[in-house]
């Protein structure tokens, strides 16, 4: 794996001092587990195995997510690629006080809105419109056991816009507190609480007959 | 605990974040709260119960290249126009400028009333296609100077005393190159290394994603 460092450009391109590079250290594979922290510090440093590391870590929430809000596979795959590009890109951006799932959450939320916005200019494919089967391999008894619900909820889900779906995603799905959903959704804490409660009317509404069922 | 929970901590509770034991108290004797979060249980669980979508590793290959590529796809940005006009404009005065005839000894005699208006109109015209070029590139700039401008608290002191230094420099090649109007090489000249600066902004704000953020 080639090394790269890829530091803040400046106008003059200064490279970057070899002293500042760092040989990578073996973090996968030897059954450490860094804290997010010194994780992101090392890949902060262009240690190309940290940020392999947070990539493991984090892309299935990401994946999952984009697949929520995209509804088509190929698109989804496409964009959790997107978003680590460019969470490789900002790395230094990320605050002390923010936590790296959330913002990475975030990134792919934006990534996301692109997506969407370029299918509204052009309409072919309309992925809200003509929902794909998601191309996801559970297990017989898994498939048994939620196709059900999962239908009830997919249908639910379609139901709701792009945005307030995103917020109950985050909340509910991803389990981000209220704080990190307003960071990752770029509004206030009071329009995330109001934006989550009405798509938790509207999920009820749909839902009811299926959850009230359950044991 | 005396009245209801709130909503919040009965969400917290069903989504198993360290739920406060009185709450589940209070649900477990009230029936209109136990109801709650039966349902915010039962939303959770159909949520989460979901299958995974694989993370396919064409992704991350992906990914590693795009990381590891050398230049980055560039992005469209409103000021090229700008650019891209003072490009053109300063070629344009380079051209007359190149293509002005030299002044014979008859025009040092004084004799060249008749002879000497081509020049003058050419020199006119390099004059204004100068002016033009220094205004779209001092337009230019202006652009780029807003664009950092809205990322430059994101830069480490370090890098920002770097920036600072670099448009200061890119502004006083075109000062200077006003002050150069009677000496058309020099305008040049010092228009051209404008143009260096602006190109070399242009390209450092299209790759800092601190600043294009």
């Amino acid at each position: 794996m080639p090394e790269t460092v890829r530091p803040v450009a400046s106008p003059l391109d200064v490279p970057v001092p070899p002293s500042d590079r760092r040989t990578p250290s073996s973090l996968r594979g030897s059954g450490e587990v860094p804290p997010e922290r010194d994780l992101l510090d090392r890949a902060r440093r262009g240690e190309p195995e940290a940020f392999r590391v947070i990539f493991d870590r984090h892309s299935p929430s990401v994946r999952r997510f984009l697949g929520d809000l995209l509804r088509d596979d190929a698109a989804a795959d496409e964009a959790t690629q997107e978003t680590f590009v460019r969470a490789h890109a900002r790395m230094r951006t990320l605050r002390e006080d923010e936590r790296l799932g959330g913002w990475l959450l975030g990134i792919a939320r934006m990534v996301s809105m692109e997506q969407l916005r370029r299918w509204r200019r052009d309409p072919l494919p309309l992925p809200e419109e003509e929902p794909r089967e998601p191309d996801r391999a559970p297990s017989p008894e898994a498939a048994l056991l939620s196709g059900e619900a999962d239908r009830l909820l997919d249908g639910a889900l379609q139901v709701l816009g792009s945005d307030r779906r995103a917020a109950l995603l985050l909340r509910i799905d991803h389990g981000l507190p209220y704080e990190q959903i307003a960071e990752a959704m770029g509004w206030n804490l009071q329009k995330v609480k109001n934006e989550i409660h009405r798509a938790r009317l509207q999920l009820r509404e749909r839902l009811s007959g299926y959850v009230e069922g359950t044991p | 605990m005396t009245g209801h929970p709130t909503f919040e901590e009965l969400e917290a509770a069903a989504l198993g974040e360290e739920p406060r034991p009185e709450v589940l108290a209070h649900a477990g004797r009230c029936a209109e709260c136990a109801r709650e979060l039966a349902w915010l249980h039962a939303e959770a669980q159909l949520f989460r119960r979901r299958p995974q979508p694989p993370v396919r590793p064409e992704i991350w290959e992906r990914v590693e290249e795009r990381v590891h590529a050398p230049v980055p796809i560039s992005r469209a940005r409103r000021w090229r126009p700008f650019l891209g006009a003072a490009v053109a404009v300063a070629a344009a005065a380079a051209l007359a400028v190149v293509v002005r005839p030299p002044r014979g000894p008859q025009d040092e005699q004084g004799d060249a009333a008749v002879s000497d208006e081509p020049v003058a109109q050419t020199d006119a015209k390099a004059q204004q296609a100068l002016d033009r070029a220094a205004g779209d590139y001092r337009s230019a700039l202006g652009v780029l100077e807003q664009e950092y401008a809205r990322g430059r608290g994101r830069l480490d002191q370090r890098t920002q005393k770097r920036w600072d230094d670099s448009f200061a420099r890119a502004r006083s090649l075109i000062d200077a190159s006003a002050q150069a109007r009677n000496d058309p090489d020099e305008r040049l000249r010092l228009l051209d290394g404008s143009a260096v600066m602006v190109r070399s902004l242009r390209h450092a704000v299209e790759d800092s994603e601190e600043v294009a953020r």
